[in-house]
């Protein structure tokens, strides 16, 4: 098996250098990789879905047990490991998001800021208010 | 809201880039930030507020029929030749 190069693959699936290639890829013939970018957010989001289910499952630490240099065993409490599963594929899905254009909607504006856009549109306008 | 102020919002619109802004969206835009100082809760005009400033920055208009729940955006200058 070849040996992993720093970086390269993580525990958690593709790593940043893997969607940059991908990236440069798109760039060069996008509607040919794109649809290979939809398959890999689908896969990534299964696999942050399939990680948070276990971290549920088992909880969110762990207890290990460890030796001591004078051999004697006591406990220690560890960040589940299918966290950074989850955390690293919410880190992809959002890089993947934007590369496929699959971006959130921009949420929509409260009154008091649609106001203070009203405000500063208004003083630009060299309009006084009030 | 006066002849002049709707002339310079329009400017200001047009300014950034949204040369689609007429005199009648100027003057909406202002009689709808009047009505929200005097009643901040009027939902109406804060939608219409809302998809003017979508208008100047997007130069695309959302439709909606918000406006027409609205009075008729008229001047001072405007309501005075009407008497």
């Amino acid at each position: 098996m070849r040996a992993l190069s720093k970086g390269e693959l993580t525990l958690h699936g593709y790593s940043d250098r893997r969607i940059r290639e991908l990236e440069a890829a798109k760039l060069k013939t996008p509607l040919a990789k794109s649809a290979d970018l939809e398959a890999m957010y689908v896969e990534v989001k299964a696999r942050r879905a399939e990680a948070l289910a276990l971290v549920k499952k088992e909880g969110l630490v762990l207890i290990q047990d460890k030796y001591s240099a004078r051999g004697e065993l006591y406990q220690v409490r560890i960040p589940h490991p299918a966290l950074a599963i989850a955390r690293g594929a919410e880190l992809q899905l959002a890089t993947l998001a934007k590369l496929i254009g699959a971006e959130p909607e921009p949420r929509d504006k409260t009154a008091s800021e649609v106001m203070a856009e009203a405000n500063e549109m208004l003083e630009e306008a060299g309009i006084r208010t009030n | 809201m006066t002849d002049a102020q709707v002339t310079s919002m329009v400017e200001m619109a047009h300014a950034r880039g949204c040369r689609e802004f007429n005199r009648y969206d100027g003057s909406l835009f202002l009689m709808c930030q009047e009505l929200l100082q005097s009643d901040p809760g009027n939902a109406k005009a804060l939608s219409v507020l809302k998809e003017l400033q979508v208008f100047i920055a997007t130069r695309e208009k959302p439709t909606s029929f918000d406006e027409f729940a609205l009075p008729v955006p008229y001047t001072t200058e405007e309501l005075r030749r009407q008497q």
